[in-house]
């Protein structure tokens, strides 16, 4: 085995002995990088940007006024799309409570996987393998790139947004920020530190066969994105 | 194992990839589609070129830091709970990996795609002990399953058709012939959710490592690089010392840039944060997490003050899109783990220490690499420099005698196009004499030495325009020393003269 701190000083050593490094452009001294500028476009239209992003993905999204609205809106989804059986967990923002009974209410078998006790891993595991979706709310949007944010935890695991073939996604659209600079100070380092998260955007997709786009893959082929009106405009 | 590249293995199998127009037709769709899609999308950016040079920027900054900012990543890493090796070279690398793979029985390892577990031969060490190493992403399942190496850095099957594919799952699966990628991908999927579920032990590379939170970043479309880093109990990722950033907000730049030049996409479909160890009431996560940080090579490089601007490197892919040799040859001509330009300028310093020195003379010197990548790396002058380095020896070409003959060739006929006068007498006299042997005004042989014009393309004949399209023969027969025409027989009475050298360094 190498060892570390020996590894480290060789590397101080040869940066040292080459000195700057000789590159054509100069080397540039580290400092701050600017950013773009936030777009200072209103939530209705990083909403409606969010869809045509997502829709162009080859997801689909719609906007609906109130919590009530997207439960309705989901509960269709899932008949239409006949989803029998799907994983929840806790909401990032939403309680889930009253979308998973309108679910079960409607034929779904619902099920939560919010803190597997490690007995009951196996089982929880493989009852995720087999659902037709998961259930679950992005901590952010981006609308430029139609991008969902999730941020999982043991009370919302990153299973829910990988593991079934159809994942139905809640989406606040005061989480929506403009684009990915926007993001990053939104998210903040911490979360960035401490949990799996993914920046999702658009369905599983491919074009390893003759660089021809195939989607559903790996991770979900079908994403269903519901955003909710909400906060101040 | 894989052979060591050598200059007379490339010039051989570039000369049969370049006549191979099967080749040639599946690389030219490809990639024309794909530099389409990345025009399309990047012209549709305004600030792509911000975002280039702010990217640039902070690889600047990361390698001029990278002792302290690899001691950063290290302490946050272990401070969630994951262990963290430093490997010297490939064979520790592998060593550390096969021993965890024996400590935790694991029986099944899958895989996400990863160019340094390429570099380090994984596969092949995992397999020696016992281990089935099953390669998820789509490309590099479908060239495991070949039993060849990707033949690109971001797609590994470029050179195969859909038809190819077909073949190979109704061979080797299976499965009921078709060629629409869509049912291909079907079977593909099925497949390897089983290995997903049943695998002990997940293997990944990084594309970005943060050292202010101790995460491993990966950037991927199919969900696999996801699954792999979630399902198994044990995983494990192999980062180059160079993949370390400082700030995780860094993220956002690389972002704006990768999915638009690597794959011609706003954003890749997911990036991923590898953060520690399953937490207590987790459904999904490793219950170790180790991090392999791998030398093997580069801190040679950044000894280099030219060659350190090569660790600026993204992996996007887009040299080799662009690059004209590329684009004819293909990927496994170079022999190497990592193909195309910046293959050429990282081989001899990565994978084959001190040799594939002969990869930085098979330029152009066009600059396209140099237009295309994302961080701006200049990689012409880096291609001169190595040339220079191996002119001085420190690495080692090994040429062979056919490469000498072309040189040579190659010699005399710039002198005759140096001297229009000349030329012009000397190819009068030949365009009588070799009439009887062209076509459409071009000479497809011509004698020693200056065969190696002709042995991969035609020579125009005086008074032809000059202007045709520059392509391959389709004559296999030419394209290398069968034996049956007269290039054959005379190569094969040279080979026995006792003046010609085997070996021979490059500033001859
Ligand atoms: S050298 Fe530049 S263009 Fe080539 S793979 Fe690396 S980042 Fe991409």
């Amino acid at each position: 085995m190498s060892d570390f701190a020996a590894a480290t000083n060789l590397m101080r050593a040869a940066l040292k002995r080459a000195g700057a490094a000789q590159n054509g452009h100069g080397e540039t001294q580290p400092q701050a990088v600017a950013t773009p500028p936030a777009p200072t476009a209103s939530r209705e239209e990083m909403s409606a940007h969010f869809v045509r992003e997502l829709k162009e993905l080859g997801g689909k999204a719609v906007v609906v006024d109130s919590p009530q609205a997207a439960i309705d809106a989901i509960v269709e989804f899932a008949r239409v799309f006949e989803v029998k059986s799907a994983a929840i967990g806790e909401g990032a923002r939403t309680d889930l409570q009253p979308l998973s009974e309108a679910l079960g209410r409607n034929g779904v078998a619902v099920f939560s996987v919010a803190q597997a006790p490690e007995e009951k891993r196996a089982e929880l595991r493989a009852r995720v393998a087999s659902a037709d979706a998961g259930v679950v709310e992005a901590d952010f949007g981006v609308a430029a790139s139609g991008t969902l944010v999730f941020v999982p935890t043991p009370a919302r695991p990153r299973s829910l947004s990988l593991v079934p073939p159809v994942n139905i996604v809640l989406l606040r659209t005061d989480y929506l920020l403009p684009n990915l600079a926007a993001l990053m100070s939104a998210l903040g380092v911490d979360a960035m530190r401490d949990n799996p998260v993914a920046f999702v955007t658009g369905p599983s997709r491919t074009a390893d066969i003759e660089k021809r786009l195939v989607r559903g893959v790996h991770g979900p082929k079908t994403l269903y994105a519901v955003l909710v009106r909400s906060g101040r405009d | 194992m894989m052979r060591p590249p050598e200059a007379e293995s490339f010039f051989a199998d570039s000369r049969k990839a370049v006549g191979d127009t099967d080749l040639r037709r599946k690389l030219e769709g490809a990639v024309g589609r794909h530099l389409e899609q990345v025009e399309i999308v990047a012209g549709a950016f305004p600030q792509y070129e911000q975002e280039k040079v702010a990217a640039r920027r902070i690889k600047e900054e990361a390698i001029s830091r990278l002792p302290e900012l690899l001691e950063q990543l290290r302490r946050n890493l272990e401070a969630k709970g994951a262990r963290v090796f430093f490997a010297g070279d490939a064979a520790e690398a592998r060593n550390y990996i096969v021993d965890l793979g024996r400590k935790n029985a694991v029986k099944l390892a899958v895989k996400g795609k990863s160019m340094a577990t390429e570099e380090i031969e994984l596969n092949h060490a995992l397999q020696g002990a016992g281990i089935e190493v099953v390669e998820t992403d789509l490309g590099e399942y479908i060239v495991q399953l070949r039993g060849e190496r990707p033949s690109h850095i971001i797609t590994p099957a470029i050179h195969l058709s859909k038809e190819d594919v077909g073949k190979l799952f109704e061979q080797k699966l299976a499965a009921p012939y078709t060629n629409v990628p869509e049912e291909l991908t079907v079977v593909a999927r099925a497949r390897l959710r089983e290995k997903f579920l049943a695998a002990d032990m997940g293997v990944v590379g990084a594309n970005f490592a943060v050292a202010e939170t101790g995460s491993i970043v990966l950037v991927e479309n199919e969900g696999n690089g996801r699954l792999t880093t979630s399902l198994p109990e044990v995983v494990v990722a192999v980062m180059g010392i160079e993949k370390v950033i400082p700030r995780a907000s860094d993220l956002s730049h690389f972002m704006e840039i990768l999915g638009r030049t690597a794959t011609g996409q706003k954003l890749t479909t997911y990036v991923n944060f590898v953060n520690g160890v399953r937490r207590a009431g987790e459904l999904d996560g490793p219950r170790e997490l180790h991090v392999v940080i791998l030398d093997n090579g580069r801190s040679q490089m950044l000894a280099d003050p030219v060659l350190r601007e090569a660790l600026y490197c993204l992996r996007c892919g887009a040299c080799l899109n662009v690059c004209p040799v590329f684009r004819r040859i293909g990927g496994h001509a170079y022999g190497t783990t990592y193909p195309g330009p910046i293959g050429s300028i990282i081989s001899p310093s990565l994978v084959h220490e001190g040799q594939a020195g002969h990869l930085a003379f098979a330029s152009t010197l066009c600059g396209a690499c140099k237009d295309i990548c994302p961080v701006k790396i200049d990689i012409p002058r880096i291609l001169l420099h190595l040339r220079w380095r191996a002119t001085e020896g420190d690495i080692a070409v090994k040429w062979p005698q056919a490469a000498h003959r072309v040189r040579t060739g190659a010699k005399l006929t710039a002198r005759l196009f140096a001297a229009p006068s000349l030329m012009r007498a000397l190819s009068r006299a030949a365009s009588v004499l070799l009439r009887p042997f062209a076509r459409d005004g071009y000479l497809s042989w011509l004698p020693p030495p200056f065969n190696g014009w002709t042995q991969s393309r035609d020579f125009p004949l005086f008074g032809g325009t000059g202007n045709r399209v520059a392509g391959a023969k389709s004559a296999p027969v030419e394209a290398g020393n069968t034996g049956s025409g007269p290039t054959g027989s005379r190569d094969a009475g040279q080979r026995h003269d006792p003046e010609a050298h085997e070996t021979e360094q490059a500033h001859q």
